[in-house]
């Protein structure tokens, strides 16, 4: 696997880093933030230092590949994570592979549009989901009549729309405004370039791909978030914090690519 | 009504039905089932219409048909078996009684009796029948529907006058509410399941087949425990030393796992059954005391450990999921109430007050609004009745600032958007809470009454057209009532006007809780006093008097008592012409109700007060009243009503008596007001002879 996995970690290390050392530096001031709102922003270091601070940061590989393993078990990718694993030297042997393949196959199924194939997957892997979660099968089978528009099955669409989406439509408000935004396409010669468009980008499929994985996860009772996602998170609140008392620090501006900024 | 309440299915949907009733072979079968099931989940037309062209009878027959097959039919019985689960979980009553008609749930027993070769087709079963026993949520209510175990869902709040401290205490019974089986029982999954021999053995027997079954079994217990012979009978089956066994075993799995700093990805199951075991125990102690106490003396042949030791090492931080830090908490405030442990117990007043508290005003982990809405529910359950809690809980502003917030604005309880049912019940939860705060110290009272446009919000809820918002906004009024500071500040006209439109309701609960209200603010010093009796208060409290409602009764006659306290000539007289003199004799010989008996002996005395004794004995005929006292007297009665006897034939001898020895016998008064009021009663209220 290459290096590029291992920088955003750093990155968000080097936040953490960051926010302890913009704590401990303004400790020795007599007074809080929240005090002494006028006064000029505080630099803590200089890049050159915090880099160097960075540096002497000890972080296991061992961690770092768990972090890894554990992004690629939680959005799904089997085959990247068995051959990290066999790469990296580590079992995955409390990992349940078979429901691995089943939550990818149902993501392939619709990000490729095949909806209803979906929809028979999880009914099989978890037959009680879609009736306890109505929107999830709200998002579903919406993003089914969305298909049904694409391909210009016009009065499939409609009858679509009138036998199985109606019910939802008279339940809640969101879910009606939903239904309405999608029918709307149908008004458009070029739904792609009409307002409600986004809900024809293959980015739509994904997002109720990612909706449905996380509520499968739950559902078998895992973390829907991968430890990563969690880390990013994490470094953006901190960093959230560092701003809101005015410290000046090299801040992460690039979390993908680890790119800090030049103070 | 839905609109598709009437559909029947699509010509699609009919053709795929009658393959459905055709007898084909199994792969066919299974295609078909597997059809009609991805139809029928997540859908409610598709489970309505095809109910109504008899899908259910067959799905049954067919589950009978296969459960006999001596083959391995197992995959397709998997299959019938998630079908008929989705029906069960319909919020169509008549689907999941259709259901319950035809078998289901004895058919699944036996099943799962006899076929036990397959550990998803136990799996598959087991979480079928708990489908029969959930609540069933629709997307838009959190409602008690169906057959869920009112233990568990949002618990029946005791009215505050039930605990009132103004009301002789020694007849003060549980709402029997409680206990009482909902009408509907008889024909209740629970019911059928107890009437199945040897139902819980098999659910004892399967407890071990997987992590999974566990679970759903552990949660159909839950629903099982919905009065105290159901809970017996579960305790005698020994689920508990099973129940802590499984806890034990999951804490110390979930601990190994994280500190396995190898493992990839941490699954949640342990937890999950944790939470699910502690409310079992929670539930079966609900409301028992001997079951509570024999919970609290349980320990673990294992580890050695008491039951309370394991469940309060779960107080020790807010867990993920956050229903173990419930749970945990909600074990030991059962305990408080069935008077196991004391309310000042640490684990009690420190441990689990706090983490409620925590969990419905700061947790961040807490991001479910009906787990806000229970932990409010449980707090009042709580603090009802222990003030010596009050204080605990409202140590710092953190838990009144909440409660406030989520009057003012409850939409910003959580950041999304919330139903209007679900805000409805967070306000009334929430100023329920207040009341019961407001109940008994008075600074904490002063506190609730002094933030800005509270009355006047409680006001605005009494006039929405929800009654739990309307009952909810009478409790406050009825906390706040219980002070004399609050009766002379805070109760106006617009109050007063309120509670006479209250107490006229056809709502049997909202007419209670006013009356409570108003016995307080009919006192002497009352702002409201006048205003009331100029709009007909008198008159109503007189029809009160002989409803069927024996609370509303007891309420009636201890208003009428608070209202003849230091009261003038004429408002004595207007009430004994309302009872009538002959009635007051017929219930002075007759009346077997010994609560409604205090109440009106102590009308009697207030009656009698030294500057209207003479005027009124003449109406009384002295001589009878006191020889009718006497022959009570005699009688064998509570210490409470002798004490009262006794004072007031001391006081109507004395009137014959000169002044001096007068001044005798309101000494032993004094005594005979203490003897009324519980220790926890409002010391200002206790310096009056009154409520």
């Amino acid at each position: 696997m290459h290096a590029h996995f291992a920088q955003p970690i750093q990155a968000a290390a080097a936040a953490a880093v960051a926010a302890a050392m913009a704590v401990s530096n303004t400790s020795s001031t007599s007074s809080t933030s929240e005090a002494h709102v006028s006064t000029p922003v505080h630099h803590t270091a200089t890049k050159a230092e915090w880099m160097e601070a960075i540096e002497q940061q000890r972080l296991e590989r061992s961690t770092l590949n768990r972090l890894i393993i554990n992004y690629l078990v939680t959005e799904g990718f089997k085959e990247a994570a068995e051959k990290f694993a066999e790469e990296a030297g580590i079992s995955l042997n409390n990992v349940d592979l078979t429901s691995l393949d089943e939550r990818l196959r149902i993501r392939e199924a619709i990000e490729s549009g095949r909806i209803q194939d979906a929809i028979n997957l999880i009914n099989t892997k978890a037959p009680e989901l879609l009736d306890q979660n109505r929107q999830l099968a709200f998002h579903l089978k919406q993003q089914h009549l969305i298909e049904l528009i694409r391909s210009n099955l016009i009065d499939d669409a409609l009858t679509y729309a009138q036998i199985h989406l109606a019910e939802f439509a008279e339940e809640e408000i969101k879910m009606r405004q939903e239904l309405e935004k999608t029918m709307a396409l149908l008004v458009f010669d070029k739904p792609l370039e009409s307002p409600y468009g986004y809900l024809m980008q293959i980015s739509h499929r994904q997002q109720v791909a990612n909706e449905i994985n996380s509520a499968l996860l739950i559902y078998q009772n895992d973390e829907s978030e991968s430890d990563l996602s969690m880390l990013v998170r994490m470094a953006t609140y901190m960093q959230d914090k560092l701003d809101q008392k005015q410290l000046r620090y090299p801040k992460l501006i690039d979390i993908a690519g680890g790119k800090l900024e030049d103070s | 009504m839905p609109s598709y309440d009437d559909d029947v299915p699509t010509q699609e949907e009919e053709n795929l039905l009658k393959q459905l009733r055709e007898n084909q072979e199994e792969q066919q079968r299974l295609r078909v089932i597997s059809e009609v099931k991805n139809l029928v989940i997540g859908s409610k037309r598709c489970k309505t219409a095809f109910y109504r062209v008899g899908t259910i009878e067959i799905l049954c027959n067919l589950l009978q048909e296969f459960s006999s097959i001596n083959t391995n039919s197992n995959e397709l019985l998997i299959e019938i078996i998630d079908c008929i689960s989705s029906f069960a979980k319909s919020s169509n009553k008549k689907i999941v009684d259709r259901l319950m008609e035809l078998g289901c749930i004895q058919q699944l027993f036996l099943l799962l009796s006899s076929r036990t070769d397959s550990i998803q087709l136990c799996e598959s079963s087991l979480r079928c029948l708990r489908s029969f026993f959930l609540p069933k949520l629709s997307s838009t209510t959190f409602s008690k529907v169906d057959y869920t175990n009112p233990f568990l869902t949002p618990i029946s709040f005791v009215l505050l006058c039930d605990q009132d401290a103004q009301k002789p205490p020694s007849l003060i019974t549980q709402t029997p509410k409680l206990v009482q089986l909902p009408s509907f029982e008889h024909y209740s999954p629970i019911e059928i399941l107890f009437e199945i021999p040897q139902s819980l053995d098999v659910l004892l027997r399967l407890i071990s087949v997987s992590k999974c079954a566990q679970l759903s079994i552990v949660e159909i217990l839950c629903c099982l425990c919905v009065n105290n012979e159901r809970q017996k009978q579960l305790v005698d089956k020994d689920f508990v030393p099973v129940v802590f066994r499984l806890l034990l075993q999951n804490i110390s799995e979930n601990q190994q796992q994280q500190q396995n700093s190898k493992l990839c990805s941490i699954n949640l199951t342990n937890e999950y059954i944790i939470g699910v075991c502690l409310k079992f125990l929670c539930s079966l102690c609900h409301e028992n005391a001997s079951i509570a106490q024999q919970l609290h003396d349980t320990i673990s042949s294992e580890t050695n450990q008491t039951l309370c030791e394991v469940v309060s090492s779960l107080l020790c931080k807010i867990h993920r999921p956050v229903v173990i830090s419930y749970y945990a908490s909600k074990f030991f405030v059962n305990l408080c109430k069935t008077k196991v442990l004391d309310a000042d117990h640490p684990s009690v007043a420190i441990e689990s007050l706090s983490t409620l508290i925590h969990l419905c005003t700061k947790s961040i982990l807490n991001k479910c609004v009906y787990l806000h809405i229970e932990c409010l529910d449980t707090l009042i359950y709580l603090l009802n009745g222990n003030s010596i809690l009050h204080k605990n809980a409202t140590y710092t502003e953190q838990l009144l600032n909440k409660l406030f917030t989520y009057i003012f604005t409850p939409s910003k309880v959580l950041d999304e958007q919330i139903d209007e049912l679900l805000l409805v019940q967070i306000r009334s939860s929430a100023l329920t809470l207040l009341a019961v705060l407001s109940s008994y110290d008075e600074e904490i009272k002063k506190r609730i009454a002094d933030e800005g446009n509270l009355i006047a919000t409680a006001i605005e809820c009494y006039r929405m057209p929800y009654v739990s918002l309307q009952l909810a906004a009478l409790r406050l009024f009825h906390g706040l009532s219980r002070s004399v500071h609050q009766l002379r500040t805070t109760f106006n006209d617009t109050i007063c006007d309120i509670l006479l439109d209250a107490i006229k309701s056809s709502d049997l609960d909202i007419v209670k809780i006013s009356s409570c209200v108003i016995s307080n603010i009919v006192l002497e010093f009352s702002t409201c006093r006048t205003r009331l009796l100029n709009g007909g208060i008198l008159s109503i409290l007189l029809a009160l008097l002989t409803h069927t409602d024996h609370d509303l009764c007891i309420n009636s006659i201890w208003a009428l008592r608070n209202l003849s306290y230091l009261s003038t000539l004429k408002i004595k007289q207007d009430i004994i012409n309302g009872i009538t003199v002959d009635r007051i004799y017929s219930l002075l010989e007759r009346c077997t109700d010994e609560q409604f008996l205090i109440c009106l002996l102590s009308l009697l005395r207030n009656f009698f007060d030294e500057k209207d004794t003479n005027a009124l004995l003449t109406i009384f005929n002295e001589e009878k009243l006191l020889s009718t006292l006497q022959r009570l007297r005699e009688q064998t009665h509570p210490e409470e009503i002798q004490r009262e006897l006794i004072t007031l034939i001391d006081h109507l001898n004395s009137n014959n008596n000169s002044s001096e020895q007068r001044l005798s016998s309101d000494s032993v008064g004094s005594s005979c007001r203490t003897s009324l009021f519980p220790d926890y009663t409002c010391d200002e209220m206790d310096q009056l002879d009154c409520s």
